[in-house]
């Protein structure tokens, strides 16, 4: 099964979801097409085709960086089957990220009707026993 | 068809694992695997055929099963555009892996306590009582002392 990954850059809960068997959906699948354009620097560059792709989901007076993401990123959410999702990652905002974009993100996952499990980057030994079940038990009621 | 693509893969080692970057590079040199492997300060990344990426990995885990974490780039090894040492600064996507690499012990414990079945120490929550349950609560109190008040 497809199991979206947010913040889709995370490493932790993509390996967690292989090691139960699904196929995650990471940030790496998508790029993996763009780098091999003759891009500059992808994927803060983005072609002609992101941005047509996105006024499916977005206006036309969305500012650019946020049409970018959302274009790359929808393809993932598209595919997906099932979603986890972070609800503190530290570095989905801020001058690398953009908060607007992971919260449309977010919302587009959430309308999507797919199972979802929402969990907490863990801080401690504790918190992190919790996690790894959640995710754990979540994975295998998809049929791991 | 997808086996016979090129794929790139990101192996992070937790910082409390017995086996460092340098090592986890001979191990697959030893292989004899047909892959392109890079030694990084993080861990070490791998380039080559799904199939024979797939088998590594099996081999790798054997290594330390709970330290090895592993995810797929979209970057190929030495390209210039995600270079640090060409950009001369920070590539994006480090802070990601800067952000997660410092909370892989925790998340190793966790692999082994779920392994182990060691129930969750998660708080359990007081259950919610209704209106009408905790007048009779207090009603039994005050019958319970006869009407007289405390004081």
């Amino acid at each position: 099964m497809r199991v979206m990954v947010y913040p889709p850059t995370s490493i932790v809960i993509a390996d967690l979801i292989k090691r139960i068997g699904h196929e995650p959906l990471v940030t790496g699948k998508i790029l993996r097409d763009k780098v091999g354009v003759d891009l500059d620097s992808p994927p803060y560059e983005i072609t002609l085709s992101d941005l047509k792709r996105s006024l499916k989901y977005l206006s036309v007076e969305t500012p650019a960086g946020m049409r970018g993401r959302i274009a790359l990123m929808m393809p993932l959410i598209e595919k997906a089957e099932a979603a986890i999702i972070v609800m503190n990652p530290d570095f989905s905002f801020g001058c690398g990220g953009c908060d607007r974009a992971s919260k449309f993100l977010i919302y587009q996952i959430k309308s999507k009707g797919i199972p979802i499990l929402e969990v907490q980057y863990p801080n401690n030994k504790e918190e992190a026993v919790i996690f790894v079940k959640k995710i754990m038990d979540f994975l295998r009621e998809l049929g791991g | 068809m997808e086996d016979m693509e090129e794929m790139t893969y990101v192996v992070l080692i937790s910082p409390d694992s017995h086996l460092t970057p340098s090592q986890a590079v001979k191990q697959i040199l030893m292989l004899k695997a047909d892959i392109t492997v890079k030694e990084t300060c993080f861990g070490i990344i791998m380039q080559g055929k799904k199939e024979i990426l797939d088998e590594v990995i099996k081999e790798l885990r054997k290594l330390d099963e709970y330290g090895i974490f592993i995810k797929e780039r979209g970057f190929k090894i030495f390209d210039n555009r995600i270079c640090r040492l060409v950009r001369k600064k920070r590539r994006p996507g480090f802070h990601q892996i800067e952000r997660e690499y410092s909370s892989l012990p925790y998340i190793r414990e966790g692999l082994i306590a779920y392994d182990k079945g060691i129930i969750s120490p998660e708080r359990i929550k007081p259950k919610k009582i209704k209106k009408a349950e905790l007048e009779r609560i207090i009603e039994e109190i005050i019958d319970a002392s006869d009407g007289v008040s405390p004081n």
